[in-house]
């Protein structure tokens, strides 16, 4: 049975959420354009067929991109190229049109999301190109339904296998018979597919190395199916489904000398499944590149054919997209209902989260506030970044035409990413970033007494920074923002700070400075203190407040107003409610 | 068993004049449950958690030379060797029994230096039943301090914080206050680990990622940090109690409150105390990965001690736990390097360790805290074995685990494990360790560690597969010389005989391969007679001396030797 469907229309708050949760953040006319619609129709807008694919990134060296080229150049600082490209395109590229923005920002929200749950390290890896083709190849996925009918998450995760990447960063390419390296053959089981269920759910099982899923003899024959591939060094060897290069076989096609030969036996945990290799895909007798593969094949099929490999992908798109608590009732309700729709509609992602997206649950299921999902996460580092630049409409210099200024710009994000305790594409551990799969904390991994600061930080350091062309203009006029999108209560700083807090909170509905709101009376009397500068409240409101109208509408007090807003700004972003999405 | 073996050595404590005071302390503070209630209130012991991420291989850091041939056999392509080559494992003790005796890493010369002045214990074989493969339920459960189908929200060291400071309130609602005023633990970097986390409420520590200054002066300039004074810092309406948003926002805003109350006295007692007398390393001396040749422990160890020193005697931070962690230990390929198995990725951090760890006692020392201290090391499992063809290991199970200070019993507790099978055999339960840890170093009441903190007795009961647990005394509860396990594995023997007419027989014993320097003297310090001046391999040696070229009198013979100095008096008759 699919997710209830959320019935009527959606308003700001939802609208909001929406964007927030899906996409890297919109602007307020991008929210303003979705309030009104049925959740049909604005989740419409984020999954378009026709969204160009990025521009490869480029080179200042060789004024060109190299991806396609060749290796010769310097290669650590093109490792950072791909980072500071990728952030590039989750901030609205110049190169998208307007209107496509909000579904290719989806679509970099979903392909992000594959590389948390398919994890990587630029360091591991330490390879610009092997980082980009296997970006590239989340990327086809995240759009699944436009692909060919058989292409799901599944074929994915058999791609997954053999991509260059991959096999670097989890020793694939070490990976020979008689001496297996069991490394990604681990990480597949527990991470990249069937899971350890939810915490705490399984029953007990007496035996060691049963992990009740699956088994360490599991890990070992999964990691004798994995043999004998290696990288493909000059990305030639191209996978005919995606398009995109892949692994090889070492020996070479009709040898495949390193592959694991017998049978490979798998546990209970898999009903006793045995791989061996289809004898007409053998060479006199000898393991082929089309007999590894299609051991390969038979592997993913053996997992997926477990209904807790759906569940596991599913617990992990929720805790990603919707809430990061999933208990027992979760489970046997929202999770099911998930893996159900994944399983019937083929593996294919996409048409799982539009489900989603379009659920009452996403929003707030039943009555009363305990289940609503507004604000329930904390935002990640990049969220926080890409979501104030793409909110504030900060516009990156365009990659392709002015690379250095672009990437000026992106490393200094990236470095405010950093510093908030994200090391983009460089997570601690082959898990991923701790907010996706640690229990029990998930997404509260995010904040520590340190990174809360550096949070506040950013915010402080985004909105005192110059304009990139060098001139004394500020990066962000506030002032302009404020008569750009909020023309009609500039002058009323009671309302303006009405009209923005939805904006910028998940909770900001009922807000005045006489009851409490969303927000208490207190903090809004706060906000508008620090706005206005002043100290007493009772005594000195009105006058700020008429004061305020003076320095607002005359030009020459244009300085003072734009600090004042400054000012406003940072109270309201350098917040525990701005963390919250 | 332990504990007998070590009251058959008092007789050898008792000849230095300063152990006479202790032996009674020590003996009643192991019997007397009143001594140590009283102590309790006042214990200013510190523990160090060092995580070695990624599961570390034991096998090739305390490497099992009693069985030498069979370790050799499993593992080749990575083994350390034994004789014959410039960078050979390091002997550890010759006085255990010959098939349990181990050899450290060639680069852990630190750490056998700290093994030797008695600041170093090994636990052979630690784990858990039925041990998991995964690296992230295996850190989970060694942090949550249970088992292996446990599944805790709150951390073993979160729950000892929260009964011991229990009288002081909630944290962190009651805290920082007059008795406590510092954070309760402190996690170098920037994470906050599950192992501080105490159930439905904020973890029990703060995170420090570099120097206090850093954090203090962003506390104290960001716009984000002024609002208390004026309004609720943006606690939410009751209107929105129990609503997903609001539970976060209460940890958020939890946090930054102990952000804020933490930053300024952090600051104050880092910049309080003197600049550290200690060299730490700084690099790798040999050649290794890029990103390996820097020592990550070097700079958080010398905050831990500045921040436990504050200037001086109870100016320094009360914090009870430390957490350090490094990472890179999941060594499945590339564990050593193919040319040479002593070198490698495995090797930089063996040495990063022993090395920083040497660096960081010898500057608790300096400042007068060394017997505050203890450090522990603990990964989330071992490894296999045997090793696989990419010059890796993968994941196995049980493994050593060191333990570092003057508060340390050392030796080597445990056996060499049965090289024959797949993976370390469990010799200690995990639990053990840190359950006789709370009972000796942090003078835990045992029916505290039993009911609230292990969920079981880990100290003299029983475990689940009906295997009796004894008491491991790792930590000393009264804190004593260490001369007479040194005097075991160190010494300068009496001459025989003595007086002496035409010769005498010089014997010592020294546990480390080192140049000997063995000497007559005369009583004004002179030179009379070379006996040795070569290097020597660890082991008792008797050297036969002629002295029929020497007139009669009075005599000193010395020994240098490293950590071996010693003279005695020797007459020499016609």
């Amino acid at each position: 049975m699919p997710l209830a469907p959320f019935a009527g229309t959606l308003n700001k708050k939802q609208a909001a959420h929406l964007l927030r949760r899906a996409t890297y953040g919109g602007s307020k006319a991008d929210i303003d354009a979705l309030e009104g619609l049925t959740a049909e129709q604005a989740v419409l807008q984020l999954f378009d067929s026709n969204i160009p694919d990025p521009e490869l990134p480029i080179d200042p060296e060789i004024g060109q991109e190299w991806i396609t080229t060749g290796p010769d150049g310097e290669e650590n600082a093109r490792q950072n190229y791909f980072r500071y490209w990728l952030l590039g395109q989750m901030l609205n590229p110049t190169a998208v049109p307007n209107d496509q923005k909000l579904s290719y920002s989806t679509r970099e929200k979903i392909t992000f999301f594959l590389h948390t749950y398919f994890t990587g390290k630029v360091s591991k890896i330490d390879n610009s190109r092997a980082l980009y083709f296997q970006n590239a190849l989340f990327r086809q996925f995240a759009f699944d339904s436009f692909l060919d009918p058989e292409l799901n998450f599944k074929s994915l995760t058999k791609k997954i296998c053999i991509d260059n990447g991959m096999l670097i960063f989890l020793d694939g390419r070490d990976n020979v018979k008689g001496n297996v390296n069991e490394n990604f053959g681990r990480e597949l089981l527990e991470l990249y597919s069937i899971g350890r269920g939810l915490e705490g759910t399984n029953p007990p099982t007496d035996d060691p190395g049963d992990y009740f899923f699956f088994t360490e003899q599991d890990v070992r024959a999964a990691a004798e199916v994995l043999s004998g591939w290696t990288t493909d060094d000059d990305f030639a060897t191209i996978d005919e489904d995606t398009g995109l290069p892949r692994g090889v076989v070492r020996g070479n096609a009709l040898d495949a000398t390193q592959h694991a030969d017998g049978d490979k036996e798998f546990s209970t945990r898999f009903d006793d499944m045995v791989i061996n290799p289809d004898p007409l895909l053998l060479e006199n007798g000898r393991q082929t590149e089309a007999s590894a593969l299609e051991e390969i094949d038979q592997l993913i099929e053996m997992i997926f054919s477990k209904e807790e490999t759906a569940k596991h992908l599913c617990r992990k798109l929720y805790r990603y997209f919707v809430y990061y608590e999933v208990d027992e009732e979760i489970e046997s309700t929202i999770i099911q209902e998930m893996a159900n729709t994944f399983v019937a509609g083929e593996y294919k992602l996409q048409p799982l989260l539009t489900e989603l997206f379009t659920s009452q649950h996403f929003y707030d299921a039943a009555a009363g506030i305990e289940d609503d999902k507004f604000g329930g996460i904390i935002k990640s580092p990049l969220d926080i970044v890409a979501g104030t630049v793409n909110f504030l409409g900060i516009q990156a210099p365009d990659y392709q035409t002015q690379p250095t200024d672009f990437y000026e710009f992106s490393s200094g994000l990236l470095d405010s990413t950093n510093s908030m305790g994200m090391d983009f594409y460089e997570p601690f551990e082959v898990a991923g970033y701790g907010a996706y799969h640690q229990f029990p904390r998930y997404n509260r991994n995010w904040i520590s007494t340190h990174w809360l600061t550096q949070r506040y930080s950013f915010i402080r350091e985004l909105l005192a920074a110059p304009a990139m062309d060098g001139s004394d203009a500020p990066l962000i006029d506030p002032r302009v923002f404020v008569t750009t999108n909020f023309p009609a209560v500039g002058a009323d700083a009671r309302q303006l700070i009405i009209d923005i807090a939805p904006y910028l909170f998940p909770m900001a509905e009922n807000l005045g400075y006489d009851s409490d709101g969303d927000l208490t009376q207190q903090r809004m009397r706060y906000f508008l203190q620090a706005f206005l500068g002043f100290t007493d409240y009772e005594t000195e409101v009105d006058m700020a407040v008429a004061g305020w109208v003076d320095l607002y509408s005359q030009p020459a007090n244009y300085l003072e107003a734009s600090t004042r807003l400054q000012n406003l700004f940072n109270a309201m972003m350098q917040s525990p409610e701005y963390q919250l999405f | 068993m332990r504990r007998r073996s070590f009251l058959k050595k008092i007789p050898a404590v008792l000849g230095s004049s300063f152990a006479l005071n202790n032996i009674p302390m020590r003996v009643m503070a192991e019997e007397s449950h009143f001594l140590r209630l009283a102590e309790q209130s006042d214990n200013d012991r510190v523990l160090i958690i060092l995580q070695l991420h990624g599961g570390n291989d034991g096998i090739n850091m305390v490497i099992p030379s009693g069985n030498y041939d069979e370790y050799y056999f499993r593992r080749p392509n990575i083994a350390i060797p034994k004789l014959n080559s410039s960078r050979k494992l390091i002997d550890l003790d010759s006085t255990m029994p010959s098939v349990d005796q181990v050899g450290l890493h060639p680069d852990m010369i630190g750490a056998k230096d700290l093994y030797d002045r008695g600041r170093m214990a090994i636990v052979q074989g630690v784990s858990y039943p039925n041990n998991n493969g995964s690296h992230f339920r295996g850190r989970d459960i060694w942090h949550m301090g249970g088992g292996f189908d446990d599944y805790y929200s709150s951390g073993w060291v979160g729950r000892y914080l929260q009964s011991t400071y229990s009288d002081l309130g909630t944290y962190p609602d009651d805290f920082p206050n007059a008795e406590m005023p510092d954070p309760l633990a402190i996690e170098m970097g920037s994470d906050v680990s599950l192992v501080f986390h105490q159930e439905g409420n904020i973890p029990t520590s703060i995170s420090l990622p570099g120097s206090p200054e850093g954090l203090a002066n962003l506390v104290d300039s960001l716009e984000g940090f002024e609002d208390q004074l004026i309004d609720p810092r943006g606690n939410p309406p009751a209107s929105l109690d129990n609503s997903p948003y609001s539970e976060e926002l209460k940890w958020i805003l939890s946090l930054e409150d102990k952000t804020e109350d933490y930053a300024q006295r952090l600051l104050e007692i880092f910049q309080a105390a003197s600049e550290t007398q200690a060299t730490y390393p700084e690099t790798y001396p040999f050649a290794a990965p890029r990103g390996l040749i820097r020592n990550p422990l070097s700079g958080q160890l010398q905050i831990v001690a500045k921040l436990l020193d504050g200037g001086g005697a109870g100016q320094g931070v009360k914090t009870k736990v430390f957490l350090l962690r490094m990472g890179g230990f999941d060594t499945h390929a590339d564990q050593v390097e193919s040319y040479d198995p002593t070198l490698g990725a495995h090797a930089a951090k063996m040495y990063h360790i022993s090395s920083a760890m040497q660096a960081f006692q010898n500057d608790l020392k300096e400042r007068g805290l060394e017997d505050r201290v203890m450090t522990i090391t603990t990964s989330e499992f071992g490894r296999r074995i045997f090793s696989n063809g990419s010059f890796g290991t993968d994941h196995g199970t049980g493994a050593p685990m060191m333990i570092f200070g003057r508060g340390v019993r050392p030796g080597v507790y445990g056996t060499n494990p049965d090289l024959s099978q797949n993976n370390v055999a469990m010799q200690f339960d995990y639990r053990q360790v840190y359950a006789n840890i709370l009972k000796d170093w942090f003078q835990v009441e045992e029916s505290v560690i039993t009911d609230d903190i292990l969920f079981g007795n880990f100290i003299d009961g029983t475990g689940e597969n009906g295997e009796v647990y004894e008491p491991i005394p790792l930590a000393k509860d009264q804190i004593t010389s260490t001369e007479g396990f040194f005097k075991d594995r160190f010494s300068l023997n009496d001459a025989y005989p003595n007086p002496a007419e035409n010769h005498t027989v010089f014997s010592f014993y020294m546990n480390t391969e080192n140049h000997v320097k063995l000497g007559i003297y005369d009583q004004k310090g002179r030179l009379v007679k070379e006996v040795l001046n070569e290097q020597r391999s660890l082991g008792e040696y008797q050297v036969k001396v002629d002295l029929s070229n020497i007139k009669a009198g009075l005599y000193i013979y010395k020994i240098e030797a490293g950590l071996l100095n010693e003279s005695k008096k020797l007459i020499i008759r016609d």
